[in-house]
């Protein structure tokens, strides 16, 4: 409904200009067939007007001959029937009124006319019209002067036996003897012209009405099928592809109605064979990730199988050196017993007896580091052990545990420590583990002695970043080579002569530090030294905090079942 | 219980000090001549300069490990007997073998089981001379 007022709509710039070219159509076949009536009409007047004259003229004959007054009146008394007759007035050759009818009562005005054009108009041969406006009457007329002319002569020369008399002859013959004037009231033709206007201006009003109603149905059946072809249109822009236009009869719209319906079909198709195919794509996806997962925990999996393998391996092979002397010395013990008589036991049986229990203890003491360094590696750290710590005064606790040796190695240490680090939370027993390794490491590197470099540093919290505090160890050692750097947190790994290092101390270090959250970076060139870095998170300070709530509460309780 | 056989030379290669102590103590106790090496290198030296006859050689060695020892040493000697020690001699006894080992023995090994081996050894050693064609 809102096309319709809408100035813009299709539907009213066709009413417009059809409406416009109608009632420009109409008026002009109007005003052409008001004008043709309006001649006609004046032709009418002027033929009955001049007929009347000169009927007069022709019946006053005698009148004016006899200048017989009542004759002429009598003669008059016959054109009173009409309304239209102004007045009519018979005058002699000189213009003398013989008789005269006044419609109007208006006797001097009509004498005053009578005197006009007299001359001229009885000169004439025929009908004098001219038009008159009376405005002291208000009056439109015409008025139409005949000559009034006698034949008896004529008759009176036939009588005579003239039996040929040419026109002109008689013509010349003839005698004007007066002068009849009618003066004719346009006011009935003006009425009837004017009610024929309103009768055509009527017609050309109804039909118009007619034509613009029709015309408006017709561009309703028109313009409707448009305007639901554009609703349709716009329901479908919006995506519901179930909206179709009703189709009828074989016409263009409907045609195009059908071509709009057969095309939403096909869109909808299409919309909806992609919609399968993204489906099917989703679905695929799905699959594949699947598959990808799948083949991520195999991988993991036999990573961590392959690991444990290795670990096995270097177990066993670590384990089964001291476990050979063990074993060895204890059978060489036992020999050496059950060969020896009873009650006399020798000195220098005696001294290889201890020597063998030495080393049997020795080994033992070996294998015994070996498995504790082993379930440190294993063992997740309880986390509710972990507490608020200050990373500084941890570090300077280890320091002070291996001074001794940093001496001895002719190692200087240099410290260089951040101020105010905000605390860790974590095991700083553990961490204190981590940097005695590192800092040992450290100095078997620079088994010439050197220069040594302890610092921590605070790198804030920025936008999702935690923020963490850096803690480096630097040494100017040996350095390690390249295709060895990514293996020195393999446990077993070591670089050091065997009985020097289990090889478990850089892999336990950077299983601590991982369950911190954090991680060990090395950066070493041969030659020039080693640079490990180890990044641990503020983060867990705050996690860690009602996570130590919840623990003392656990042990409350703990303690109340005991 | 000295040896009257032809081996008398045993090299014992291994990178940790108490084998090395126990197996020299073992078979210096049982009459030979014992000599060691802490890793391959030192190994190929000891074979170069002296006349070894059977070496007891570890697998797991810094520098030069045990099976290239054993190429290397058989290179320079075909005829030298070797012996590999090692925490699962299963998987490697076969290679060892297939480049030239007489045996495996694994860590921890029984003392009785190396004096087996030794006897075992001195065997090899009389088929290898037989095999030359010198007759003891």
């Amino acid at each position: 409904m809102r096309r319709l007022l809408s100035f813009s709509s299709l539907r009213f710039k066709a009413m417009v200009t059809i409406s416009a070219l109608i009632v420009l159509t109409t008026s002009v076949l109007g005003g052409f067939l008001f004008n043709n009536l309006r001649n006609e009409m004046k032709l009418e007047l002027l033929k009955w007007g001049e007929s009347t004259a000169r009927q007069i003229a022709h019946s006053s004959e005698y009148g004016v001959l006899t200048e017989n007054s009542s004759e002429l009146t009598n003669v008059l008394q016959a054109i009173t029937l009409h309304d239209e007759f102004l007045y009519a007035v018979v005058q002699d050759s000189t213009g003398r009124i013989l008789s005269q009818y006044d419609r109007l009562n208006a006797e001097e005005l009509v004498r005053w006319i009578a005197t006009r054009d007299f001359d001229q108009n009885i000169s004439k041969d025929t009908t004098t019209v001219s038009y008159r406006t009376v405005p002291e009457l208000n009056k439109e007329m015409v008025e139409f002067s005949f000559p009034v002319r006698t034949t008896t002569f004529d008759m009176a020369l036939e009588d005579l036996g003239a039996t040929t008399i040419d026109d002109k002859a008689y013509a010349s013959t003839s005698d004007r003897i007066g002068l009849v004037r009618l003066g004719v009231s346009l006011d009935g033709v003006r009425d009837k012209i004017f009610s024929a206007a309103r009768i055509t201006a009527l017609i050309i009003f109804l039909v118009t009405i007619a034509v613009i109603a029709l015309t408006a149905v017709l561009v309703n059946v028109i313009i409707k099928p448009i305007d639901n072809l554009v609703n349709a249109a716009e329901i479908i822009a919006t995506g519901d592809m179930s909206h179709f236009v009703a189709e009828g009869s074989v016409d263009e719209i409907n045609r195009l109605a059908r071509a709009f319906n057969a095309m939403v079909r096909s869109l909808r198709d299409s919309r909806d064979e992609i919609e399968v195919y993204n489906r099917t794509l989703e679905l695929k996806i799905a699959e594949r990730t699947r598959e990808l997962e799948q083949a991520q925990s195999q991988l993991v999996q036999s990573e961590k199988l392959s690991a444990i393998g290795q670990l096995a391996a270097g177990v066993a092979h670590e384990l089964n050196n001291p476990m050979g002397g063990i074993l060895g010395y204890a059978q060489f013990a036992l020999e050496k017993i059950s060969k020896s008589e009873p009650g006399t036991i020798s000195q220098r049986d005696l001294d290889s007896q201890k020597k063998y229990l030495t080393d049997i203890e020795q080994q033992a003491r070996r294998c015994r580091a070996i498995i504790k360094n082993l379930l440190k590696f294993s063992r997740s750290s309880d986390k509710k052990e972990w507490e608020n710590f200050d990373i500084n005064v941890t570090l300077n606790e280890t320091v002070s545990l291996i001074q001794h040796q940093l001496d001895l190695g002719n190692i200087t240490l240099v410290k260089d420590m951040a101020d105010s680090l905000p605390k860790l939370h974590g095991n700083p027993s553990q961490m204190q583990q981590v940097f005695t390794n590192l800092l040992l490491n450290a100095q078997h590197a620079m088994s010439d002695g050197g220069e040594m470099r302890l610092s921590t540093r605070l790198a804030p919290r920025l936008g999702e970043f935690s923020g963490c505090v850096e803690v480096t160890v630097e040494d100017t050692g040996v350095g390690i080579d390249e295709s060895h750097v990514h293996r020195i947190f393999e446990p077993f790994f070591t670089t050091k002569d065997k009985g020097k290092g289990t090889g478990l101390g850089l892999s336990i270090s950077y299983g601590i530090v991982k369950e911190h959250g954090g991680d060990i970076a090395v950066h070493s060139v041969v030659g020039k030294g080693t640079k490990f870095t180890v990044i641990l998170p503020l983060e867990t300070t705050a996690s860690g905090a009602s996570e130590e709530t919840g623990t003392q509460a656990s042990r409350r309780a703990e303690s109340r079942l005991q | 219980m000295a040896p009257g056989g032809r081996v008398k030379n045993i090299l014992i290669v291994d990178d940790t000090d108490v084998i090395r102590r126990l197996l020299s103590e073992l078979l210096i106790g049982e009459g030979y001549q014992v000599f060691t090496a802490c890793d391959g290198e030192e190994a190929i030296s000891v074979i170069q300069s002296e006349s070894i006859d059977l070496v007891f050689c570890d697998v797991h060695m810094p520098r030069l490990n045990g099976l290239e020892t054993l190429k290397r040493s058989r290179k320079l000697n075909p005829d030298l007997l070797f012996v590999m020690t090692d925490s699962l001699p299963d998987e490697l006894s076969e290679a060892a073998r297939k480049i030239g080992a007489i045996d495996c023995i694994a860590k921890p090994f029984d003392i009785e089981e190396v004096r087996s081996i030794v006897v075992r050894a001195e065997g090899f050693y009389e088929k290898v001379l037989n095999a030359h064609g010198v007759r003891s």
